[in-house]
């Protein structure tokens, strides 16, 4: 198929489309189960949390702010929430059992699992002095003072509120949206009901919420 | 506030593709300021959606606009682009895969305005990757697995005994953990065939189709006679599909068929003789085809249990690859109306009789004709034929015909063409009664000899008679 730049024909704006029969989430007016795994791009969009206080750390030489927390607190959502700011700033995951890519010397730099730096190139990072936005399971404010860094510690378990859980799922909600009708939204009560479940581990609310959608489907396993 | 809203319409919103057809649509644009767009983009692709992280891959994509748009106005731009052969649409519990078409907007300095619509796609065509390949790569990979594996185990087996010798409570921890792993093959390999003496599992079917029937074997020849509660198949498919990555990472799995084939109740196995157990399982027809994308798979696998009483059971399991049936007709029916002339009539039916008709009425035109040959070649039809004579051509080209073969002159009856026929010495004995009469069976087009103007067919071996 060839490129083609077509002339403009005018025309009157459709009313809105019905959903397709066949899909398993049509009659919710959704393409999809809205807590399942999202790709990257819609992780960054779908970062709802208020990381403003923090913006002057993005432009700051010698300033990190570290996020702290255990597995499905928001350590990353925090990242991607800050980085939506800095679109020219580099951000490195540093896996478990694989090699280590490349850390670049852009500013700011983002680092998600910070604490599997390596020394010798913890040293080298940190010499730079360029701002730093970390999230990591240990506290590396030492290391950073060491080299003339002012620390700020979020401890990420401590930032969840109801009202804020909401956001993130309705707009999880609105981002599997069809445009074509009225979409679900969770109540105040299954909000409570999943703090007193699973604390303020978001992952395992974002789990059993993706089971409760489950059963909301309306076309059966496996089958087209 | 957006600078534009994108849809996207469908000429066929509700129509099933089959993987490679050619979606006709238009994306509508509303603006709603003046805004200079880069580039309007649609674009055809596919991507997963459920509990593993995001899989997804574009087909193709074209602008259909770049320049100014000013607000109030609303737009149609059309756009035609193929959809994927692979993989097929599947709304599954884990694992979920959609075909869209994409649009979006590139607006500097703003946000781009975006949307996708949804379309079903089935697959007549598999993932390209050679089953047989597979297989052995899978052997290959299972071996160099083995031996690092033992390579590792013997490092780390001197690397312990070293650090025993300088801190005994390091030994406990260490050899602790060996006899955890020890007791574990102990139990699932030593002792159950040490029972069974040899043991052979073997699936026949590497790859098959819904429908189609797994054909497995076991094989058993015990050194002593031994008795056993039953032996089980088990065929099932799962979805595994992979969230995260390290420590993150973590694998969900869900059952989406599973059948039970029992091949044996209790019984005795004599010493020293072959035991068979032969599996024939017909899969349904809506069987989901396996899948193996990077972090989202279906897998088939066929198991057989050897229940042992009083004893470790034996276990063996062997990966099943489920493909599309690839229909000759249906694919033909989507080739050759491509191969033929723009003013001829899109041939509707697949048949035989319809591509003959096609030849005939381009026999004057050989580019039109060349087409025609490349569309239908490799796809075996139920060939009519009213036989006249064998001919004799010489040295017969082996990628036509038989070398040890005859070629016999013969016409389809309606509409006429003149046809030379190919076929092997077995088939030739069948040919010699119908000389004079029509003649059915299976063939494939092989070419056109512009000398006499007869279209050549290769005869099948072990066609049918009729």
């Amino acid at each position: 198929m060839q490129d083609s730049i077509q002339d403009p024909r005018r025309c009157s704006v459709p009313a809105r489309v019905t959903p397709p029969a066949w899909l398993p989430y049509g009659h919710l007016h959704l393409w999809r189960n809205p807590f399942g795994e999202l790709p990257w791009e819609d992780r960054i969009a779908a970062a709802e949390v208020d990381v403003t206080r923090w913006l002057p750390v993005l432009s700051r030489p010698k300033t990190a702010v570290q996020f702290m927390g255990d597995c499905g607190r928001g350590k990353t959502t925090h990242l991607l929430a800050l980085l939506k700011y800095a679109p020219q700033a580099a951000y490195v995951y540093l896996p478990e059992a694989q090699p280590h890519p490349p850390i670049p010397t852009t500013s700011p730099l983002f680092v998600d699992e910070a604490q599997r730096l390596g020394w010798r190139i913890r040293r080298r990072v940190w010499q730079r002095g360029q701002p730093l936005i970390l999230g990591t399971h240990l506290d590396l404010t030492r290391s950073l003072q060491r080299f003339g860094y002012d620390v700020e510690t979020v401890t990420v378990s401590q930032q969840v509120s109801e009202e804020q859980l909401g956001r993130i799922f309705r707009q999880r909600i609105e981002m599997a949206a069809l445009g074509t009708g009225p979409v679900p939204d969770i109540s105040s009560a299954r909000i409570h009901s999943l703090m007193d479940a699973h604390g303020t581990n978001i992952r395992a609310m974002l789990e059993t919420l993706y089971d409760v959608f489950e059963t909301l489907k309306g076309s059966g396993d496996g089958k087209l | 506030m957006a600078s534009c809203e994108l849809t996207i319409q469908l000429t066929e919103p509700e129509a099933i593709f089959h993987g490679g057809d050619a979606i006709h649509g238009h994306v509508i644009v509303r603006v709603d300021k003046n805004v200079t767009c880069n580039g309007l983009k649609v674009s055809t692709g596919w991507e997963t959606h459920g509990k593993g992280n995001v899989d997804r891959k574009t087909v193709e994509e074209t602008v259909v606009f770049h320049g100014k748009w000013s607000a109030g106005e609303s737009h149609r731009y059309d756009f035609t682009l193929p959809c994927a052969s692979w993989p097929p649409t599947y709304h599954g519990h884990h694992l979920n895969i959609d075909h869209f078409v994409y649009a979006q907007a590139d607006i500097p300095w703003a946000f781009d305005p975006k949307t996708k619509y949804p379309i079903r796609v089935v697959s007549l065509q598999a993932d390209p990757l050679d089953p047989q390949k597979e297989a052995d790569s899978t052997e290959l990979s299972g071996a160099i697995v083995s031996v690092i594996f033992g390579l590792v185990a013997l490092a780390f087996v001197a690397v312990a005994a070293v650090m025993a010798l300088f801190n005994p409570f390091f030994s406990v921890i260490v050899f602790g953990f060996m006899a955890l792993v020890g007791v574990w093959w102990l139990f699932t390999s030593f002792l159950p065939n040490w029972k069974l003496g040899s043991v052979r599992h073997r699936l026949e079917t590497d790859v098959a189709h819904p429908g189609d029937s797994v054909h497995a074997n076991l094989r058993v020849h015990p050194r002593s006679s031994v008795r056993i509660n039953g032996v089980e198949w088990t065929i099932k498919a799962e979805e595994v599909v992979v969230r995260g990555s390290g420590t993150d990472r973590k694998t969900y799995r869900h059952e989406v068929a599973s059948h039970r084939v029992r091949a044996s109740g209790p019984t005795r196995l004599d010493a020293r003789r072959d035991h068979n157990f032969a599996l024939v399982f017909p899969l349904p027809d809506d069987s989901p085809y396996s899948i193996d994308l990077d972090d989202n798979d279906l897998r088939w696998t066929v198991k057989v249990r050897i229940d042992i009483p009083n004893w470790p059971d034996w276990n063996g399991e062997e990966a099943l690859l489920v493909r599309p049936r690839v229909d000759a007709s249906e694919r033909q029916a989507r080739r050759a109306p491509e191969a033929a002339n723009d003013s001829e009539p899109a041939a509707e039916s697949t048949r035989f009789t319809d591509v003959i008709g096609l030849v005939a009425r381009a026999r004057g035109d050989m580019d039109n004709l060349e087409r025609i040959l490349e569309g239908v070649a490799d796809i075996e039809f139920d060939v009519q034929a009213k036989l006249e004579r064998r001919i004799s051509v010489g040295r017969i080209d082996p990628r036509i015909g038989y070398e040890d073969g005859i070629v016999v002159m013969a016409a389809h009856p309606d509409p006429h063409l003149p046809l030379l026929l190919y076929a092997s010495s077995s088939t030739a004995a069948q040919l010699d009664a119908y000389y004079g009469r029509v003649w059915q069976g299976r063939g494939t087009i092989v070419g056109y000899d512009r000398r006499i103007g007869n279209l050549e067919i290769r005869i099948s071996e072990n066609e049918r008679r009729k």
